[in-house]
C-alpha cells in the first residue's frame, strides 16, 4: 500500500531523513518514536505529499508521490489519505456532523450516503447521538474523538496519526489510542501513528525508531 | 493604562500596519471629501455674498424691487425723508450683445448711476476716462460712454474707444468704451454709465432698479422705510440681508451636497467597526488574558476605544491636509461651482476657518472612535474563561445579535419623518436617513440567516461535484457565522445603500423631468429675444417687438403663434425673486398646456369677477402657503393684486417659484405688451432650420436665439446630468471605501484562519479551492449586504424623493427605480467583491499548509 525507498530530506546541510525505507500493507498499523527533531513529522509530510523530498520515492497504492504535481497530490490526499492531529482542528463553526461530512463533501458524495457514513463513523467513536452539537460543548478526548472520525468517514488507505494524544490526559488518551488503532484496523486501512511515547507506541502492530535519518525497529 | 496601549494595542497595529492604515485612509477618504466640498461651498458662498454686498458699496441699506425696476418717483418720497443722508438711484440692465459679432450670445451687466452720490456711496462704480485730447471721445463720456470693470475688458476683449452694440427692443444701442472701473472687485464683470442716458438709451425711461441708502446716524432703516409709501413688490433690504438671501439661495443644494460628502466618513466609520470587530476577535484571548490578570471591563473598552479614536485622529488630520489640497484645487480648475449653477463663474479664493477644520476633525475623531466603541463593549463583555478556552474568536460567532437596537433606530426614523422642514432644510430627513443606514447595518445580523440557512440546506441536500465543494464550506460557515457574516460588509451596506437612493432619486428625477419637459415644450421651435441673464440682477434689455411679433405669425409655415412674457416679481425681500409667466392660458382646460400636479379649479358660476386666476408651481405652494382655491396676493405693476390660485403645476426649472398669469389678463392689469419669449407650432411637413434661418435674417431683435424642441430637452438634460455629476464622485468614493473594507475583512481573516486553511489543505482541499472558497465568501457577504443594502436604500430613496426633494427643493417627481442601472450595479459590486476578497486572500494559499498548523508537527 506505501512504499518508501531512498527517501532524503535536508533542512539546510542538516539532513533530517537520509536514505529512507518503508513497507506498509494494507491493514497493517505501525508506530513511529523518536526524539524531538528527529524528523517524525518531516516523514508525515512527505508522505503526504505536503513536502518533496530531495531524493527518493513514495509510492501510495502504486502511485509515485514525488513525480506529480501538487493538484494531484492533494487530490490523492481527499481520496486515500486521512489525518489526526494533535490539536485536533475541528472547524468551530461546524457540527460534529458537518465537521466528519467535510472530506464527503470533497469527494461529491451525495447527501443520503454522506449522513448515513457520518452517522456510522460517530457510532463507532461513541458519539452518534452528539451529531448537532458544536465542538465548543465538547471535551479534548471528545474532540479528539471526532477528529479520528473525519479522517475515517472518506474510507481512506491510509491514516497518518501525529501525537494524537499529546493534548489529552492519560486516561483519555489510552481510550482514544484503542479506539485508533480498532477502528483503522476494523476498516482495512494502513496507518502511521508518530509519538514520543513508548506507551503509545505500544497500541501498534510494530514499533519503528527513527534514528540518524533511518528507520530501525525498536 | 499607557503601558497596555503602548505594548498592546500598538503592538497589535505595528504588527498588522495594513490593517491600522487601513483604518486611518477610510477616516482620511471621508474627512477630506466632506471638507472637500464644505471648503467649495463656502469658499464660493463668501465670494459671491461679498460680490452682492460690494454692489452697494459703504449703503447702509437699498430699495429693490422686481427686475424688471419700479417708478423713479420713489426716489422722490425717500430724499425728503430728513433720515436719509443720501439716496443714490441705479438703473440696473442685463444687457444683450449684439456687436461686435464675436460678442452675440453674451450679456453685460450694466449699472446706470449718478457720479456725485455714487462716488460716495458705491465708489467702485466710478469709472476712470482712459480717453483724451479726442472731441468726439469725450462727448461720448457724456453721452454713451460706458466704463468697464478690468475683468469685463479682458472677457469682452474691448479696450478704450471700441464700440459695442445692445440689443435695446428692436434696436441696437451702440456705446462707447470711455474708460475702465479701476477699484471693481477682481473677477467683476460689469459696465456702469451715467443714470439718465442708460435710461434712455437702455429704453427704461422713469425707471430704477435701486436705490442705495446712507441713514442719518442712529437711525433705525425698518422704521425709517415703514413711513414711507412704495409700491407693491418694492421694499428696503440691509446690506445684511443681501448676503443672507445668497446664502438662502444656495442653502438647500449646499446643505445636500455635504450630506452626500459626509456618507464618505459614515461608510468610513462602518469600516472602522468592522475592521475593530474582527481585530478585537482576533485578540479575543489577549484581551481575555488581560481580565484574567486584573484588568476590568472599562478598561479593556477603554483600551479598545482610544485605539479606534487614536486611528480617527490621524485620519482626520491626513483628511483635512488632503481636503484642504482638493478644495484648492478644485477652486482653481473648477472655479466654485460643483454643478448647481448657484455659482457660476465664481473663481473664489479658498476661504479657511480654523472652526471648520476642527469641526471636520471632530466629526472624523467621533466617526471612528463610534466605529470602534461597540466592538470593544463586546469584548469587554465578553466571559474571559470562554474566550481563553476558544482561542481566536474569528472563528466563532459572536452570539445572537439583539433586534432592539435596530428596530428603534427605524421607529426613531420614523418619527424624524414627521418633522417639518427647520429653516428651509429637511434635517428631520437627512437624520432619519442616517438612523435607517445604521438601523441597516446593525439588523443585519438578523437578516444573514434567512439568506445563509436555506443555502446551506439547499447546498447540503444535493450532491455536489468536488468542484463545488467550496459552496458547502462557505454557505455552512456563514450560516453558522451570521454576526461575523455580518460584520464583513458593513461598509458596503451604507455605500450601496447610499448608491440605490441616490441612483433612484436622480432616476425619477430625469423620468419625471423627461416627461415634464415633453409638456411644457410642445412646440417645434422656441425663441427668445435675448441670452439667458445668468446673473439674476437686472432686467433684460431685448424683446421681441410688435413687428417681430407680427413677422413670426405670418410666416406661411408657422401655424401657430404662443407669446410668454417671463419677468422677475418679489414676493418676500428675504426670499429670491419669483417668475411670473403671462402666457395664452385655456382657463377652460389648463392641464392642456400646464403639467397640473392635481385637478384645476373649474371655472364657477357667479365667481367674483376682480379674482383674476393665476396658476403656481410648487415652490410657491411650499414657500408662500399658496392653496388651490385659495387667495395669493402679487405685486403687479406697482400694485398689489389678488388673485385666485387656479391650479398647481410641476416646475423643475425655477426653484424658487413661477406663477403663470393668462397673458391677457396680465396686459389687462399692466398695459405691458412686450413679449421676450415665442413657442412656435409649424405646418405640417415644414422644416424647422429654414423656419429659423428665415426668422433670424428678418427679426429686428438680432439677439433673438432660436431652438428646437429636441435641443432643448437634449440641452437641458445634459446641465440635469452635469448637476448630478458630482454627487456620482461623492458615491462611487463611498463605494471604493465599502471595498476596502471588503479587502480589510479578507485580508484579517486570511491572517487570522491560517491554521483553518492549513487543515483543509490537509484534507486534501487545492490552493484554488481555497481562493475559491475566500471568494464565494466574498460574495455570499457582499450578497447579504446587497439585500440589506437595497432594502435601506429603497427607504432612503424614498425618502429622498418623497420629503428631503419637495421639502429643499419644493418640487415633486414620480418613484421610478432604474432597475437596469441596479442590476448592473449589483453584478458590478459581487464581482468587485469577489475579486476583492480573493486578492485579499491570496496569502491564506501563499503560506506553507504545514506551517499552519506547526504546533502538531
Amino acid at each position: 500500500m506505501l512504499s518508501i525507498s531512498g527517501l532524503t530530506r535536508r533542512f539546510g546541510a542538516r539532513p533530517i531523513l537520509q536514505d529512507l525505507a518503508l513497507e506498509l500493507g494494507a491493514g497493517e498499523y505501525i508506530a513511529v518514536v523518536g526524539e524531538s527533531g528527529a524528523g517524525k513529522s518531516t516523514l508525515l509530510n512527505l508522505i503526504a505529499g505536503l513536502d518533496l523530498p530531495d531524493a527518493g520515492q513514495i509510492r501510495i497504492d502504486g502511485t509515485n508521490m514525488t513525480a506529480i504535481d501538487e493538484d494531484r497530490r492533494t487530490r490523492l490526499r481527499r481520496t486515500r489519505v486521512g489525518f489526526v492531529f494533535q490539536a485536533f482542528h475541528i472547524l468551530p463553526h461546524l457540527t460534529l456532523a458537518q465537521n466528519v461530512e467535510l472530506p464527503l463533501v470533497l469527494l461529491g458524495i451525495g447527501p443520503a450516503e454522506r449522513a448515513e457514513r457520518v452517522q456510522e463513523l460517530l457510532g463507532a467513536v461513541g458519539l452518534g447521538e452528539r451529531g448537532e452539537s458544536l465542538p465548543r460543548e465538547l471535551s479534548g478526548g471528545e474532540l479528539q474523538r471526532v477528529a479520528l472520525a473525519r479522517a475515517l468517514v472518506h474510507r481512506p488507505a491510509l491514516v497518518l496519526a501525529d501525537e494524537p494524544t499529546g493534548n489529552l490526559d492519560p486516561d483519555t488518551a489510552d481510550r482514544v489510542l484503542a479506539l485508533l488503532a480498532r477502528t483503522i484496523r476494523a476498516r482495512g486501512a494502513a496507518g502511521i501513528l508518530v509519538t514520543h511515547s513508548q506507551h503509545a507506541a505500544g497500541t501498534a502492530d510494530r514499533v519503528l525508531r527513527l534514528d540518524h535519518g533511518r528507520l530501525v525497529p525498536a | 493604562m499607557s503601558w497596555l496601549l503602548r505594548h498592546l494595542v500598538g503592538g497589535y497595529s505595528r504588527l498588522h500596519p495594513l490593517r491600522a492604515l487601513v483604518a486611518v485612509i477610510a477616516i482620511a477618504i471621508g474627512v477630506a471629501l466632506g471638507y472637500a466640498v464644505h471648503l467649495i461651498n463656502t469658499s464660493a458662498l463668501a465670494e459671491f455674498s461679498s460680490a452682492v454686498r460690494g454692489v452697494t458699496g459703504q449703503a447702509d441699506a437699498s430699495i429693490i424691487g422686481p427686475r424688471e425696476g419700479f417708478d423713479e418717483s420713489v426716489l422722490e418720497v425717500i430724499a425728503r425723508d430728513p433720515a436719509v443722508e443720501l439716496a443714490s438711484p441705479v438703473l440696473e440692465v442685463e444687457a444683450a450683445l449684439v456687436e461686435p459679432e464675436r460678442l452675440r450670445g453674451r450679456t453685460l451687466v450694466i449699472q446706470g448711476i449718478d457720479l456725485f452720490r455714487a462716488a460716495r456711496l458705491t465708489p467702485h462704480l466710478i469709472g476712470e476716462p482712459l480717453m483724451e485730447g479726442d472731441a468726439d471721445a469725450r462727448f461720448a463720456l457724456l453721452d454713451d460712454g460706458l466704463y468697464l470693470s478690468p475683468a469685463a475688458l479682458e472677457a469682452l476683449g474691448l479696450g478704450p474707444g471700441d464700440r459695442v452694440g445692445v440689443q435695446v427692443g428692436g434696436r441696437v444701442q451702440r456705446l462707447t468704451i470711455a474708460g475702465r472701473l479701476p477699484a471693481a472687485r477682481a473677477g467683476d464683470l460689469l459696465g456702469t454709465m451715467d443714470i439718465g442716458f442708460a435710461q434712455w438709451r437702455l429704453d427704461h425711461l422713469g425707471r430704477l432698479s435701486r436705490i442705495d441708502l446712507q441713514l442719518a446716524p442712529g437711525s433705525d432703516p425698518r422704521r425709517v422705510a415703514a413711513a414711507w409709501d412704495m409700491p407693491a413688490g418694492v421694499a428696503l433690504q440691509s446690506a445684511d440681508e443681501a448676503g443672507t438671501r445668497v446664502s438662502n439661495l444656495s442653502r438647500a443644494y449646499r446643505v445636500n451636497l455635504n450630506v452626500l460628502a459626509l456618507v464618505a466618513l459614515f461608510t468610513g466609520a462602518f469600516l472602522v467597526y468592522s475592521l475593530q470587530s474582527q481585530s478585537v476577535a482576533a485578540r479575543r484571548t489577549q484581551l481575555a488574558f488581560l481580565r484574567v490578570i486584573g484588568t476590568t471591563r472599562a478598561e479593556v473598552e477603554r483600551l479598545l476605544v482610544i485605539e479606534a479614536a487614536a486611528f480617527g485622529v490621524l485620519g482626520s488630520l491626513l483628511g483635512i491636509l488632503v481636503g484642504l489640497g482638493v478644495a484648492a484645487a478644485a477652486l482653481r480648475l473648477l472655479g466654485g461651482d460643483l454643478g448647481s449653477g448657484f455659482f457660476q463663474g465664481v473663481r473664489p479664493a479658498l476661504a479657511f476657518d480654523g472652526g471648520d477644520a476642527l469641526l471636520f476633525f471632530a466629526l472624523g475623531v467621533g466617526a471612528a472612535t463610534l466605529g470602534g466603541w461597540m466592538p470593544a463593549r463586546d469584548a469587554a463583555r465578553s466571559p474571559p474563561a470562554l474566550a481563553l478556552k476558544g482561542g481566536s474568536g474569528l472563528d466563532h460567532d459572536l452570539g445572537r445579535a439583539p433586534a432592539w437596537p435596530g428596530l428603534s433606530l427605524l421607529a426613531a426614523a420614523a418619527l424624524l419623518l414627521l418633522l417639518p422642514p427647520i429653516g428651509g432644510m429637511s434635517l428631520g430627513a437627512y437624520v432619519a436617513v442616517a438612523l435607517l443606514l445604521l438601523a441597516a447595518v446593525l439588523l443585519k445580523p438578523r437578516v444573514a440567516p434567512w439568506l445563509f440557512l436555506p443555502l446551506r440546506r439547499w447546498l447540503a441536500s444535493r450532491a455536489l461535484p468536488p468542484q463545488a465543494a467550496p459552496w458547502w464550506l462557505a454557505a455552512t460557515r456563514l450560516a453558522a457565522t451570521p454576526r461575523f457574516a455580518a460584520i464583513g460588509a458593513a461598509g458596503i451596506v451604507a455605500s450601496f445603500a447610499l448608491m440605490v437612493a441616490m441612483a433612484t432619486m436622480v432616476a425619477s428625477f430625469r423620468a419625471s423631468v423627461d416627461q415634464w419637459l415633453e409638456r411644457v415644450l410642445p412646440a417645434q421651435v422656441y425663441v427668445r429675444a435675448g441670452p439667458a441673464t445668468g446673473s439674476g440682477l437686472g432686467g433684460t434689455t431685448a424683446y421681441l417687438t410688435a413687428e417681430d411679433q407680427r413677422l413670426l405669425r405670418s410666416h406661411p409655415q408657422v401655424a401657430r403663434v404662443e407669446l410668454t412674457r417671463n419677468l422677475k416679481i418679489s414676493l418676500d425681500p428675504a426670499r429670491a425673486a419669483v417668475s411670473l409667466i403671462a402666457r395664452p392660458i385655456d382657463r377652460a382646460d389648463p392641464a392642456r398646456q400646464l403639467p397640473l400636479t392635481g385637478a384645476a379649479l373649474p371655472r364657477r358660476e357667479g365667481e367674483p369677477t376682480d379674482l383674476i386666476p393665476i396658476w403656481v408651481s410648487e415652490a410657491i405652494v411650499d414657500l408662500y402657503g399658496a392653496r388651490v382655491g385659495g387667495e395669493l396676493e402679487l405685486p403687479i405693476a406697482g400694485q398689489r393684486q389678488r388673485f385666485l390660485v387656479a391650479g398647481v403645476w410641476r416646475d423643475y426649472a425655477r426653484q424658487f417659484g413661477a406663477i403663470v398669469i393668462d397673458a391677457a389678463d396680465y396686459e389687462r392689469l399692466t398695459g405691458d405688451t412686450v413679449r421676450t419669449e415665442a413657442a412656435l407650432w409649424l405646418q405640417p411637413g415644414a422644416s424647422a432650420a429654414q423656419v429659423i434661418r428665415d426668422l433670424q435674417a428678418g427679426l429686428e431683435t438680432r439677439s433673438a436665439e432660436f431652438a428646437e424642441t429636441g435641443e432643448l430637452r437634449a440641452i437641458s438634460l445634459r446641465i440635469f446630468d452635469r448637476s448630478f455629476a458630482v454627487t456620482y464622485v461623492l458615491e462611487l468614493a463611498a463605494i471604493v471605501i465599502g471595498l476596502v473594507g471588503i479587502a480589510a475583512t479578507f485580508s484579517t481573516q486570511a491572517i487570522a484562519r491560517t491554521r483553518e486553511f492549513g487543515m483543509l489543505r490537509h484534507l486534501g482541499v487545492t490552493r484554488g479551492q481555497i481562493l475559491g472558497l475566500l471568494a464565494i465568501e466574498g460574495l455570499l457577504v457582499t450578497a447579504l449586504a446587497i439585500v440589506v443594502g437595497l432594502g435601506a436604500g429603497l427607504a432612503v430613496a424614498w425618502v429622498l424623493v418623497e420629503i428631503v426633494n419637495p421639502q429643499s427643493f419644493h418640487w415633486t417627481m414620480d418613484f421610478r427605480l432604474p432597475l437596469g442601472l441596479v442590476l448592473g450595479l449589483i453584478a458590478a459590486l459581487l464581482l468587485a467583491a469577489a475579486a476583492t476578497a480573493l486578492i485579499a486572500g491570496r496569502r491564506a494559499v501563499s503560506g506553507d499548509a504545514i506551517l499552519a498548523v506547526r504546533e502538531d508537527w
